[in-house]
Formats: C-alpha cells, sequence, structure tokens
C-alpha cells in the first residue's frame, strides 16, 4: 500500500455540460445512441434521396434528368452511405442505447471510445458525400469498387477509399466497446444464456466484424496503392488478377450482410414475444442459429461471383455452403412464428413491423435460395433480379427491423407514447409501397433487364414505371417516420415504466424515460 | 475496528477473456495470414491493429474491474484507500473531524457523489455503486461514524 497522499477538494457541481458541447463531449450511451440514431436517419434521406435521382432517371426509357456518368455516382454513392452511414449506424445506435440497459450495466465499458466511434462517422460521410463535387465526380464504380474500373476515377478515388477507412474505424471501435460491455459489464446474475436475443446477436456481429473489416481495410488500401505506389495487386498488366480483388471484396462483403441483418434479427426477437404475450420460442436454438450464421457467413462468399470463372468443385462448394444458411435462417423464422402460434396477439405498430419483416425477409431469402444455384443464378447475375433481393433483405428486411425497434423502444427513450394512428400509417404506406418499388424489379430482371444502367430497352417501361412511383412513396411515407418521432418526442401520452403489456427484460424495470444514468438501483436479474 | 471494502461489477472471467480472445485469434489471424501468403499482405497489419487494440479494450476493461476501494474506521481515524486500477492511494482523516456529504448532481438525472473528508479535505467513495447502494453505504457510514458527520455542506 503506497503512503498516504492529499486528497482533493470536490467542491465544484457536477454535471453534464450544456447546449451543443453535451453533445460533442458526451461519454453517456444513451447521448451517443440519441447522435446515432439521428445520423442514421438523416443518411437514410441523403441515400434515399440519392435512390430517387436514380429512380426518376429510370421512371421511364431515355436519358432524362442526369448523364450517365453522375448516374453512377449515385448508385455507389447511395449504396455506401446505406450500408457505411445509414443501416449500420443505425443498429449501433440501438446497440448503444439498449445493451447497457438491457445487461444492467451503467454505461458502455469504454465511453470515451464510443464518444469518438460516432464522431467520426459524420466526417467521413460528409468526406463521402463531398467527393461529388470533385473534379471527375464521386467514385461511380458500384460499391464493391471493383478494379480497373474503380481506378480510373477521378480525384475522388483516395477521398472515397480514406473515407471507407474512417467508417470501418468506427464500425471496429463500436464493435470492440460492445464486446467488452457485454462481456465485462453484465450485472450479477446475468450469465451469456441470459442474455436478450438482441445482445447476442450484436455479440456475434462484433465479432464478425472483427474478422472480416481488416480484409476490407486491406483490399481498399491495395487499390489505393495499386493507384498511386505502382504496385499490381489487382493490375493484370503487372501481374496481379483483378478477380482476387472480387475475392477479397466478398470475404468481407458477405459477412457484412449478416452483420447488417443480425441486429434486425435481435430487435425481431425482442418484438415477437413482447406482443405474442410468451416468451421467445426455442430460445437456445436462436442463440445457436445466430453462431451458425456467423460461421457459415465466412465460407460462402464466392456465390457473389459464380460467373468469374471459378473451378466446378469451387461452385459446387459455395451453391451448397450458401444453401446451408437456410437452416439456421429457418430455425430462427420458424422460432418466432412458434412465439406467435396461440399467442395473445395484437398487432400495435412494432409487431406490424416486425410480422412485416418476417414475410418480406422471407421473400429476400427464398429469392437468395434461386441465386444460390450456381447455373440459375448465371442467369440473374448482374440483372434487376439481384437488385430486387438484396432490397428485399435490407429495406423490409434490416430497414424494417430498424422501423419497428423505434416504434418499440421510442416510449422508454422520450418517455411518451407515440402516435399509435400514425405509426400504423407509417407501416402500411411503407409495405404497400416498398413493395412497388422493389416487387416488379424481380420481373425486369428475370426479363434481362441488367443493374446500373440509366438507360433500357422500352419493353422494360412498365414494371420500371412503378418501381419508381412505389420509390417516391417509400421516400415520402417516411417523412411520417419523421414526424411521429418529432411529436412523440414533444409530447404525448406518459409511458409507463414497462410501456407494453408484457414486456420482458432489464430495460423496462426502469423508470420512461431511461435515468441519464440507468440503474438507480442494482438490477434483479431473473 | 471497521472495513468496508467496495469492489465494481465484473462479469469477464480471467478463463473467459482467455477463451474469448482465442476464438477471435483463431478466426482473424488465419485469414489474415492466409491472405498474406496469398500476397496480400496489407490485410496483416490491419488485423493485427485491430486484435491488438481488442486485446487493450479488454485489458483496461478488467483492469478497472479489479479497483479496490476501502474505508477502515478505528478509534483514532479514518482511513479512505484504493488499489487496483491507476496508483494505490490512501487518505487518512481524523475521525473526530470526519464528514460525510452525499452530494446531489447539478442536474436531476446525474448520480450524486459520496464524500468522506476533514479539514477542507475529501475523498469520494463508491462512485461505481448504483444510486440506492451508494445512500445505503452513506447510512452504514452515519451508523458507525455517528449521526453527526453527517453534512450538506463542508
Amino acid at each position: 500500500m503506497s503512503a498516504t497522499t492529499h486528497a482533493h477538494t470536490h467542491d465544484h457541481d457536477h454535471g453534464p455540460p450544456k447546449g451543443l458541447m453535451r453533445w460533442v463531449t458526451t461519454t453517456n450511451h444513451k447521448d451517443i445512441g440519441t447522435l446515432y440514431l439521428i445520423f442514421a436517419l438523416v443518411m437514410l434521406f441523403v441515400g434515399g434521396g440519392m435512390a430517387l435521382v436514380v429512380r426518376a432517371e429510370l421512371f421511364q426509357p431515355g436519358i432524362q434528368f442526369v448523364n450517365p456518368d453522375f448516374f453512377n455516382q449515385m448508385t455507389t454513392i447511395h449504396a455506401l452511405v446505406m450500408v457505411f452511414g445509414m443501416i449500420m449506424p443505425a443498429f449501433a445506435g440501438f446497440a448503444n442505447w439498449m445493451i447497457p440497459m438491457m445487461i444492467g450495466a451503467p454505461d458502455m465499458a469504454l465511453p470515451r471510445l464510443n464518444n469518438w466511434s460516432f464522431w467520426l462517422l459524420p466526417f467521413a460521410a460528409t468526406m463521402l458525400i463531398g467527393t461529388i463535387f470533385m473534379p471527375g465526380g464521386g467514385p461511380a464504380a458500384g460499391w464493391t469498387l471493383y478494379p480497373p474500373l474503380s481506378l480510373q476515377a477521378g480525384d475522388s478515388f483516395p477521398f472515397s477509399i480514406f473515407a471507407i477507412h474512417l467508417l470501418g474505424i468506427s464500425s471496429i471501435m463500436a464493435s470492440i466497446n460492445i464486446i467488452v460491455t457485454i462481456l465485462n459489464m453484465r450485472a450479477p446474475g446475468m450469465t451469456l444464456m441470459k442474455m436478450p436475443l438482441f445482445v447476442w446477436t450484436w455479440l456475434i456481429t462484433a465479432y464478425l466484424l472483427i474478422g472480416a473489416m481488416p480484409v476490407l481495410a486491406g483490399g481498399v488500401t491495395m487499390l489505393l496503392t495499386d493507384q498511386f505506389f505502382g504496385t499490381s495487386f489487382f493490375q493484370a498488366a503487372g501481374g496481379g488478377d483483378p478477380v482476387l480483388y472480387q475475392h477479397i471484396f466478398w470475404f468481407f462483403g458477405h459477412p457484412e450482410v449478416y452483420i447488417i441483418i443480425l441486429p434486425a434479427f435481435g430487435i425481431i426477437s425482442q418484438i415477437i414475444p413482447t406482443f405474442s404475450r410468451k416468451p421467445l420460442f426455442g430460445y437456445d436454438s436462436m442463440v445457436y442459429a445466430t453462431a451458425a450464421i456467423g460461421f457459415l457467413s465466412y465460407i460462402v462468399w464466392a456465390h457473389h461471383m459464380f460467373t468469374v470463372g471459378m473451378p466446378l468443385a469451387g461452385e459446387l462448394f459455395f451453391m451448397l455452403s450458401t444453401m446451408l444458411i437456410s437452416v439456421p435462417t429457418g430455425v430462427k423464422i420458424f422460432n418466432w412464428l412458434s412465439t406467435m402460434w396461440r399467442g395473445s396477439l395484437t398487432f400495435e405498430t412494432p409487431m406490424l413491423f416486425a410480422v412485416g419483416f418476417l414475410f418480406m425477409f422471407s421473400i429476400g431469402g427464398f429469392t437468395g435460395l434461386m441465386m444460390a444455384l450456381a447455373p440459375v443464378d448465371f442467369q440473374y447475375h448482374d440483372t434487376y433480379f439481384i437488385v430486387a433481393h438484396f432490397h428485399y433483405v435490407l429495406v423490409p428486411g434490416a430497414l424494417f427491423a430498424a422501423l419497428g425497434g423505434a416504434y418499440y423502444w421510442l416510449p422508454k427513450w422520450t418517455g411518451h407514447m407515440y402516435d399509435e394512428t400514425l405509426g400504423k400509417w407509417h407501416f402500411w404506406l411503407s409495405t404497400i409501397f416498398v413493395n412497388l418499388l422493389f416487387f416488379p424489379q424481380h420481373f425486369l430482371g428475370l426479363a434481362g433487364m441488367p443493374r446500373r444502367i440509366p438507360d433500357y430497352a422500352t419493353q422494360f417501361a412498365d414494371w420500371n414505371m412503378w418501381s419508381s412511383i412505389g420509390g417516391f412513396g417509400f421516400g415520402l411515407s417516411q417523412l411520417l417516420f419523421v414526424w411521429v418521432v418529432i411529436k412523440c418526442a414533444r409530447g404525448g401520452a406518459r409511458a409507463t415504466a414497462r410501456v407494453w403489456d408484457q414486456p420482458n427484460g432489464l430495460e423496462w424495470t426502469v423508470p420512461s424515460p431511461a435515468p441519464y444514468h440507468t440503474f438507480e438501483q442494482a438490477p434483479d436479474v431473473k | 475496528m471497521h472495513l468496508i471494502e467496495i469492489t465494481p461489477n465484473c462479469s469477464l472471467t480471467p478463463r473467459t477473456f482467455t477463451l474469448f480472445y482465442l476464438s477471435v485469434l483463431a478466426v482473424s489471424l488465419p485469414v489474415a495470414v492466409a491472405c498474406a501468403l496469398a500476397g496480400f499482405w496489407p490485410v496483416l497489419p490491419f488485423a493485427g491493429a485491430e486484435l491488438l487494440g481488442l486485446w487493450i479494450a479488454l485489458q483496461v476493461s478488467t483492469r478497472r474491474g479489479r479497483t479496490r476501494e476501502f474505508i477502515r474506521i478505528d478509534e483514532r481515524d479514518v482511513v479512505v484507500g484504493r488499489s487496483g486500477d491507476g496508483p494505490a492511494a490512501t487518505h487518512r482523516f481524523d475521525r473526530a473531524w470526519v464528514r460525510v456529504r452525499l452530494q446531489p448532481a447539478r442536474v436531476s438525472t446525474w448520480p450524486s457523489r459520496l464524500l468522506v473528508g476533514a479539514m477542507g479535505r475529501s475523498v469520494e467513495v463508491g462512485a461505481c455503486l448504483t444510486e440506492t447502494e451508494r445512500v445505503g453505504l452513506r447510512s452504514r457510514l452515519a451508523e458507525l461514524l455517528g449521526p453527526a458527520t453527517q453534512c450538506t455542506r463542508w
């Protein structure tokens, strides 16, 4: 034991800084969660605006509004913004808000790191979007940045790579923080197999991020050195191979799909039991299914590139391993349905979004199975069928889960109930328009319309028109969500601590809104 | 003599730490090494940096969990000590002059601070406790030191 030292005096008051500095300097998990969610919402409209430019151009054949190069910039930056700037930060926001409350922790394990991981995001996103205004425009080679096309970009190339690095660093720091929080900050009694499914899905998501992100970082760095330092990793002229970039990218890219969808599974696993008034069916199998999906996501990447000319054994392996993913995913779907079976169901807005997710994510899952068949995929490859498939997984899949989660926890966050009527209007308008937007794209793809083209043959005109109407309708419907959130934040009926009839979890044991420092009493884990 | 010990909750056992970290290594390292062997060596430093970052983060968090605070009360002195995370320190106060103060935060939603001190010096104890536990600790100290030690300002 050391020698006696003088103590400091503690006469000053303490509390958060006021005004803007509260948000800049905050280390509180709820503040940072709010920042993530607001940022994601802003990016939804930025990325959505770019999608509407695309849909406006595709409303009818011919070149109407934008030149083909700008069209390609819009598709590329739309995808990068939506993946790295919108959906991942949205789920990071949910993680920040909910994981400490769900495991009985006072805050995230590394609060300063948490602040930094958020504040990298606005700068990285601004840099990425700002490339549009640079000479030669922004990146236009698609979000996959395949060489040699991506190497033909203008001045924006190093900036977009740097922005991707920053977005990746932010994700990695967030996932390290989430892992440490979940492992070290659980309340006494909160064993791993008592953790809510949302926490489990985020633990496995963070694990996937740790494994996949260095591969992306290495891959885009090699693009950079090929362009500026004379290396030939992917340049055939120097002995490199551009197809190997595709392997590198998709080794990251496929786990990334599950990085996006696993937290969505977690949110759905919280919502369905609450509104079914039953415990989640098959909790253990849900955990193992999530882990199995995580593992399988590392060994299926080449199904994105069946057409590059792989050996038959490779095609067979990736075809069968891809089909294998439907087993744990099916376990989840059946467990959610079994939870609802003979439950005392009610359909408040979060449950509507959860049921919508179940139905429409399954459509995306089934079209995924179709594409898993290598011989059939040769037909679908690079058509609008692919666009329809992944948008069904990401929009009525991941985004609907995020919207459902927002409605589910909004009363806990704000202390007020949201407007249920407007919430239901939001759900139904979103559901109708999202199907109008993406379902016709299946027909377009099957009829042979290639993706990433600003003009098309007249035979595709009708379904493109309907798809564009759906796009604008879906975009406008989201303004209703903004209004519901603002209205709920500003007032409304007081929310009780439990909010819903039979919710389960520690977050429902604290008052609504949740106190700044959540647990005034040690949480009692049952 | 009375001794009160305060330790923060830490759910990560050394065994889980090792198992988890090895499981991350088992996935990330072979992937990075395989990339490096295939000629894509830039993947390796990123993977290394990330694994190092995770290890440091786990270490920092578990070291914080090893923090120990104690309040030792005998007939002459009250000694408040801290060890574990950061340099060890002890603060000795004359029992006759000791005051205990639960200082509310400027903002009602922030946690209070429990201060033990005397003659212009004070030290915070129980920062890792919940609000209820902190109030309980103040009551326990009042029991041991006498109600006269409770104060609202120094």
